[in-house]
């Protein structure tokens, strides 16, 4: 029979034109019994491809084609897994040393790392193909008989072109001379001869090219499809041995993906200790810190935990973990377990998470289950930025660059740059494409009749261009298609002897990180356990705040220890005064939070786990609020479930209570209910979906719950199992969130200020984070080179702005500033001109200066104002002259700063409030004077338009207008197309609902103006449905939103 | 008397920029046209026509009369006139003792220079007029000079008329209709001499040259001969005119003669002492020309191939000159075969025996197929409704004749011989 041993998946990167899933998928229903799929120095297609193939009968045959010096390729597939570590230290090799994009493979490399492998000669782009054209068949080919003795085989491929067919006899002369078996292949670049057009299209966008200028670039022909044995006699008609011959390979061929030398990671114990005593001793002496005493309660759930854990071999990893937590621990860094590790009392026992599973009440199978063959996926938060990047580092350092690395995400085409890439090629100019794309992202990437309606406005029309026909068609073909690798978020994988022999290793796009060839859920399908060191912008708040109480307070705050009922913290919960606390702010929470109004810490596990596409579209949200209401009664479906549905009213909301109501109503065991779950996430689980419901149902009908019951049973278990949130998950979250507002509610300027620094975070714009501390009653003071560090400080209660925010200064720069202000002697030596700023900051350029004056950080103690800063600072920086130049150093004061007789002083005159805050909002994003629409107000009284904090008085279905700076355009998926919008002005918030007809009709207003005024119908819960939209005031400045996230 | 200049903007249409000069040419002789701006010396008209505005005023009448819509400025500056027919709509009309303000865009200003003015305040020239020069100076340099300039009404602007023709035409009149060419050969070959002799006295040379004559049936019949070399070769250009025109005869009579030959840039040429004399481009072009009289104007060219999967990836470029190629252009060491298209392709019955070309027959020929090598697949263009796919064989048929054999929608055909 015949396998085609040599193809292409997109994962070899814009030089294939499908996916793996569609080869294998294409292979079976060709008859073909092997498959090998060979992407361009890579296996990232790999796990894919092996499941797939597996899926549909096909044998999967894994290789890869290595780039050669000359640009050449040489497909090499492995015999074992000898053949695999080896192909993978040759692609981690040869991709580690070069820069990304630049590497290659040299003849010494493959002498290597030959053995177990077995080398074909290749295509058109092959190794051999070019050394023919060169003049050097015989001597090249000669070269890898030698490097691969009895392993190589001359490849021949006829895709019907004259050209190719010239080197295919040269090549045949060549096999027969040095007396080498001959194979057929197809070299398939894609699975069906329509994803050529793709195919094509992808070559466009490797060589930044449209289709109506790639020329040759293009393919010649649509023949590089899979064909099946009788299409491939055909071809090979006068020497079917070619083949025959495949399927001998395909039978020589023993390596697996189902192994690929994976085990898990161990840990170095001390001597006389196993990992697993190390770790009952760590977890012992942990939980006596935390529980004040090893209680029996205590002591049976770690004793089941430590069995279950050396009964999977896994005390290695969890060491792992509990050393890079011990790490943050030793130095200062904030770190907290979250997700399913919380349900652990291990995990809790060892400090790598923060949530205590005995209170909580938490089902350690949710974390860990013999019977799931599954391995635990432990997640830490970490502050973002250095903290968490000081953390990756330590354990690229403990376990080496090939022990160590990131696992990969795999970026795909959707809707924005599908557009964009698709667009280009087919020649679309970026007047059309931008509003397209623009529009896309807010409609979804599947509204074609809106994106039509986008094309119509431009003057094209599908039914006569033909061109957009097509643009169409093969923007749909991208969509999930791979683009190219990324980091994954924090998932690491770690394997001290030799990660590099499981996966190739390749450098990231950022500095000093490293990728593997497989994203996170390549490693869960092959049972490898990863760590995720997720950072998180609200863990750096947290740490920052903390220090600067510390600092400006005197106080010591710790985390662990903050009152959990605080009363201030609950009113502001409960009235939706939330921006800025974690988790709690969207605007979703705000108009949920007076409605839920928690009461105590177990309510923000609820609040942050309810307010998700799975409650909501279940309509588990809005039961849930009329039963806390009291409008609605609570109804546990049976009686048995009370005790796992007491504390959410009756509703399910957390993974955790679906596994216990299976348990408690089926008789399913801890693994039996974690496989229920995992068969409800798969996209296509029909099959095992129908298997699990109908054990769940014998399992009630067991134990006589009547049908009608169990009807509502798995209609709950159905309704939310897709996106149920877990509740160890939640409950990590709700501390952070408690953490934030406790903060928020007794130390606003550190937390401010520790926001501000930390910056891009949350749901809202800094200009908004300080408008509503504003309302709090915190004050801010100026920018200013004499005061302000390069981050928000305190000063005297007040929040100083840092030099962070002016545009264009860069960070050596503000640095260089605040360091020059201190004198040698350690004293502060402030600047008394612009000219006196220049030169003791030499590093300052032109723009950056500009940028400091229209900020009105140059007024030097109010001498200047803003312009008259600017105009000193055009002089401050021109170019010295040679006499000067010889002067840098000395003290030469211009002396303009001070001449206050000036005959610029008449003309340069100050900026108005309203023209400062435009300079403010254009320098810095952000304002601490007067809110836009507070100069506006007069003429809006007149004209009865109202503010946000007039909105709470008015009552249901009165007509209202209401003018104010757009800061959220939300669109959510479970919405039905209606579009959410916040505005703010300088009493508070308003929130309108737009119906999809409305805002189709206002669309163009609506996106395109930061300020808006709105007409509108008072709906419940001061939301307005708005009706009406116009732009509104002469505003230089756009305010930055949060737009359809 | 006091200078006084006008200028007209318009959208940088070819046509109408063409209707702004002729109405520049009503008020004036100097005229100078940039790429949308028609900018002209209006100096004296005062006592013609009177005030500026009045001058204003009847350029404007003279806009309408062409349909043009567009700008005017009056100044007694010329950039000055400019700049301010460039940066406000309808007319503006400066006096001599007066300046208005300019959008400060309008001056040239650097991008960055003006987004600080921006930030100042400062809208428009004159509020840089009120800061003080010298502080001006020395924070943007001396090179400020020039915007002040603008700013003080002097920009220091000369008019430079470069409404020059850049071809050169004789004219001449018969007495009466002559029908048959070569009678006008003389006059011609006399009247082609007094352009040449011109354009070389300007130091020019041509590569195009255009003969229109009159006809008496009122009809106008024109040929344009365009080289791809420039020329003074009187001798050569009649030559080429005759066959041209001997080809294509006009339709009538002719009553007069028209010869424009525009300007070029001179041929240079820099040939080694011992370098190999190759014919002048001038008698290839002579016996193309001939075989174009033969073949068809279309159907003689130089082969350029083109960067295009096509199912004939090439087109003749029939004005373009053959020129030799350098061995070492040629790389590759296999022997190549030349291979001659027909035209248009033979149709052809084919005989099919055991799934294999047995046997071609077309009207001029009829043979066994002895070996073949295909089927060549080739397709593209499949983004546009003219997709194409191409099947072809390379067929040896009894008599060693080798041929390219072409399966396509419409049957099967013979494209063409190897040599």
């Amino acid at each position: 029979m015949f396998c085609e041993l040599h193809t292409r998946s997109a994962f070899s990167f814009l030089a294939s034109g499908s996916l793996p899933e569609t080869m294998a998928e294409n292979a079976a229903h060709l008859g073909i019994p092997a498959i090998g799929l060979l992407d361009r120095d890579s296996v990232s297609g790999a796990v894919r491809f092996h499941f797939a193939s597996r899926e549909n009968g096909v044998k999967p045959i894994i290789g890869s084609e290595i780039t050669m010096e000359d640009g050449s390729l040489l497909p090499l597939i492995p015999i074992d897994l000898s053949g695999y570590r080896n192909l993978c230290r040759l692609i981690t090799k040869v991709k580690l040393r070069s820069p990304k994009g630049e590497h290659f493979a040299t003849r010494r490399d493959i002498e290597d790392y030959s053995k177990g492998i077995i080398c074909l000669t290749g295509g058109s782009d092959g190794f051999i193909h070019k050394s023919i054209s060169r003049g050097d068949g015989l001597k090249d080919l000669a070269w890898l008989n030698y490097v691969f003795e009895n392993r190589l085989y001359v490849e021949l491929q006829r895709h019907y072109l004259k050209a190719e067919e010239d080197v295919n006899q040269d090549l045949l002369g060549l096999a027969h001379k040095m007396h080498l078996p001959v194979i057929a292949s197809n070299g398939a670049y894609y699975a069906d001869r329509k994803d050529r057009e793709l195919y094509d299209v992808f070559t466009c966008i490797k060589n930044r090219t449209t289709i109506y200028h790639a020329g040759k670039l293009l393919s010649a022909n649509a023949e590089r499809y899979l064909k099946d044995q009788r299409a491939m006699l055909r071809l090979f008609e006068e020497m079917p041995e070619t083949v025959e011959r495949t399927q001998e390979i395909a039978d020589r061929i023993v390596f697996s993906m189902d192994d690929v030398g994976y085990t898990f990671p161990d840990y170095p114990v001390p001597a006389g200790e196993t990992p697993d005593s190390l770790l009952r001793s760590l977890s012992e002496k942990g939980a006596i810190e935390r529980y004040g005493e090893l209680t029996p309660k205590v002591k049976a759930k770690l004793d089941h935990e430590l069995a279950l854990i050396a009964k999977l071999k896994l005390a290695g990893y969890f060491l792992l973990v509990w050393d890079i937590s011990h790490f943050c621990k030793s130095n200062g860094i904030l770190s907290q377990g979250r997700g399913s590790a919380a349900n652990s009392v291990v995990c809790y026992a060892l400090g790598i998470t923060a949530v205590d599973p005995i209170e909580g009440e938490l089902l350690f199978e949710r974390f860990l289950s013999e019977e799931r063959g599954e391995y635990p996926d432990i997640d830490i938060d970490l502050p973002s930025g250095g903290d968490r990047e000081k953390v990756i580092q330590y354990v690229y350092e403990k376990y080496g660059r090939r022990g160590a690395a990131m696992t990969a995400n795999v970026i795909t085409y959707r809707g924005r740059s599908a557009i964009r890439e698709v667009g280009k090629v087919f020649g679309f100019s970026e007047d059309i494409l931008g509003p397209l794309s623009k529009s896309i992202s807010h409609y979804g990437i599947s509204d074609f009749g809106e994106m039509l309606k986008r094309f119509e406005e431009s003057g094209l029309d599908i039914r006569t261009d033909f061109r957009v026909r097509k643009f169409i068609e093969l923007y749909t073909q991208i969509l999930d298609f791979p683009r190219h690798l990324g980091q994954h978020s924090g998932g690491m994988i770690l394997l001290p002897d030799g990660l590099d022999a499981v996966v190739p290793i390749e450098p990231a796009s950022m500095e000093g990180r490293t990728i593997i060839q497989w994203d996170k859920d390549d490693c869960e399908r092959l049972g490898i356990i990863k760590v995720d060191l997720l950072g998180l912008g609200m863990m750096a708040v947290l740490r920052d705040t903390l220090r600067l109480i510390e600092k400006h307070r005197r106080e010591k705050v710790d985390l662990a220890k903050i009152p959990k009922d605080d009363p201030q913290v609950y009113d502001a919960l409960q009235t939706g005064d939330t921006i800025g606390m974690f988790q709690v702010e969207s605007r979703a929470q705000i108009n949920f939070l007076p409605k839920s109004r928690p009461r105590c810490f177990y309510d923000i596990v609820v609040q942050v786990a309810i307010i998700r596409p799975g409650p909501i579209v279940g309509k588990m949200l809005s039961h849930y609020i009329r039963r806390r209401q009291g409008i609605e009664e609570i109804d546990y479906i049976h009686p048995w479930l009370e005790g796992v549905l007491r504390r959410t009213l009756g509703v399910p909301l957390f993974q955790e209570q679906l596994l216990r109501m299976s348990m408690i109503m089926a008789g399913f065991t801890g693994g039996q209910a974690e496989e229920l779950r995992r068969a409800m996430g798969f996209k296509r689980a029909d099959k095992r979906l129908a298997k699990i419901e109908k054990n769940l149902r014998d399992g009630m009908t067991l134990r006589g719950i009547e049908k009608q019951i169990q009807d509502r049973i798995v209609e709950n278990i159905v309704a939310f199992a897709n996106y149920g949130f877990p509740e160890s998950h939640a409950a990590s979250f709700a501390l952070l969130a408690y953490a934030s507002a406790y903060l928020k509610v007794h130390y606003l300027a550190e937390f401010t200020a520790s926001m501000l620094n930390n910056y891009p975070l949350g749901f809202y714009s800094p200009a908004t984070l300080i408008k509503d501390a504003q309302r709090h009653g915190l004050r801010f003071r100026h920018l200013d080179v004499n005061y302000s560090d390069y981050l928000f400080t305190i000063e005297d209660g007040a929040v100083r702005i840092g030099l962070k925010y002016v545009k264009g200064l860069r960070r050596e720069v503000a640095e260089a500033i605040v360091a020059a202000r201190t004198s040698v002697d350690g004293g502060y030596r402030p600047y008394n001109s612009v000219d006196e700023l220049v030169r003791r900051v030499p590093l300052i350029n032109k723009k950056e200066i500009r940028a400091l004056s229209l900020a009105g950080a140059l007024t030097f103690g109010r001498r200047l104002h803003r312009r008259k800063a600017l105009w000193f600072s055009e002089l401050a920086i021109r170019p010295k002259g040679e006499l000067f130049s010889r002067y840098e150093t000395a003290d030469i004061g211009y002396g303009y700063d001070n001449n206050d007789n000036d005959l610029s002083a008449e003309v340069i005159r100050p900026m108005t409030e309203w023209q400062a805050m435009e300079a403010d909002i254009g320098s810095m994003g952000i304002t601490i004077g007067k809110h836009p629409l507070a100069f506006l107000r007069h003429e809006l009284d007149k004209r009865g338009v109202f503010s946000a904090a007039q909105i709470g008085g008015l009552s249901k279905a009165e007509i209202v207008a209401v003018a104010g700076a757009v800061i959220v355009r939300q669109r959510p998926s479970t919405g039905n197309s209606v579009v959410f919008i916040t505005m703010e002005d300088e009493t508070g918030h308003s929130n309108f609902i737009v119906m999809p007809d409305v805002f189709e009709r206002f669309r163009r207003v609506i996106i395109n103006n930061s300020f808006l005024l709105i007409k509108g119908m008072v709906e419940d819960g001061r939301m307005i449905k708005a009706l009406y939209f116009e732009p509104i005031g002469d505003f230089m400045t756009s305010i930055p939103s949060h737009d359809f996230h | 008397m006091n200078k006084l200049y006008a200028c007209i903007t318009v959208s940088g249409d070819e046509k109408q920029v063409f209707s702004a000069v002729e109405v520049a040419k009503r008020f004036a002789y100097r005229i100078e046209v940039s790429e949308c701006t028609v900018l002209f010396d209006i100096s004296g008209l005062e006592k013609r026509i009177g005030s500026p505005k009045r001058i204003a005023a009847a350029i404007s009448q003279a806009m309408k009369d062409f349909g043009l819509k567009g700008t005017i400025a009056i100044a007694p500056d010329a950039g000055i006139a400019e700049l301010h027919a460039r940066s406000q709509d309808g007319i503006t009309v400066i006096e001599s003792e007066s300046n208005k303000p300019l959008a400060l865009e309008a001056t040239g200003i650097g991008g960055d220079t003006l987004s600080v003015f921006r930030s100042l305040g400062f809208e428009t020239t004159e509020d840089v007029a009120r800061l003080p020069e010298d502080q001006l100076i020395e924070r943007y340099g001396p090179q400020f000079r020039k915007i002040l300039d603008i700013v003080n009404g002097n920009s220091g602007r000369i008019l430079t008329s470069n409404l020059e023709e850049n071809f050169v035409s004789w004219d001449y009149k018969l007495d009466f209709p002559i029908e048959d060419f070569g009678q006008l050969i003389f006059i011609l070959g006399h009247g082609l001499g007094s352009v040449l002799r011109e354009i070389e006295k300007k130091a020019y040379s041509t590569e195009k040259v255009e003969a229109v004559f009159q006809l008496e049936n009122g009809e106008v019949a024109s040929y344009c001969l365009k080289l791809s070399f420039p020329t003074l070769n009187q001798k050569f250009w009649l030559r080429l005119i005759n066959l041209r025109i001997s080809k294509q005869p006009p339709a009538a009579g002719i009553v007069s003669i028209r010869l424009i030959c525009h300007f070029a840039a001179q041929r240079s040429i820099a040939r080694g002492l011992f370098s190999a004399s190759q014919p002048e481009p001038e008698d290839l072009l002579v016996t193309i020309a001939k075989i174009k009289n033969l073949v068809g104007e279309d159907n003689v060219g130089v082969p350029v191939l083109l960067n295009q999967r096509l199912p004939e990836a090439f087109v003749l470029d029939s004005e373009k000159v053959p020129v030799g190629k350098k061995s070492d252009e040629f790389s590759d060491s296999r022997p190549t075969l030349a291979f001659s298209y027909f035209r248009p392709p033979l149709r052809a019955d084919v005989h099919i025996s055991s799934n294999k070309l047995a046997r071609i027959k077309t009207r001029y020929f009829s043979a066994a197929v002895i070996a073949y090598s295909g089927v060549w697949v080739n397709s593209s263009s499949w983004w546009t409704r003219e997709y194409w796919q191409k099947m072809e064989w390379d067929v040896e048929l009894e008599g060693h004749r080798l041929l390219r054999l072409a399966l396509t929608r419409d049957g099967w055909f013979v494209t063409g011989g190897y040599d």
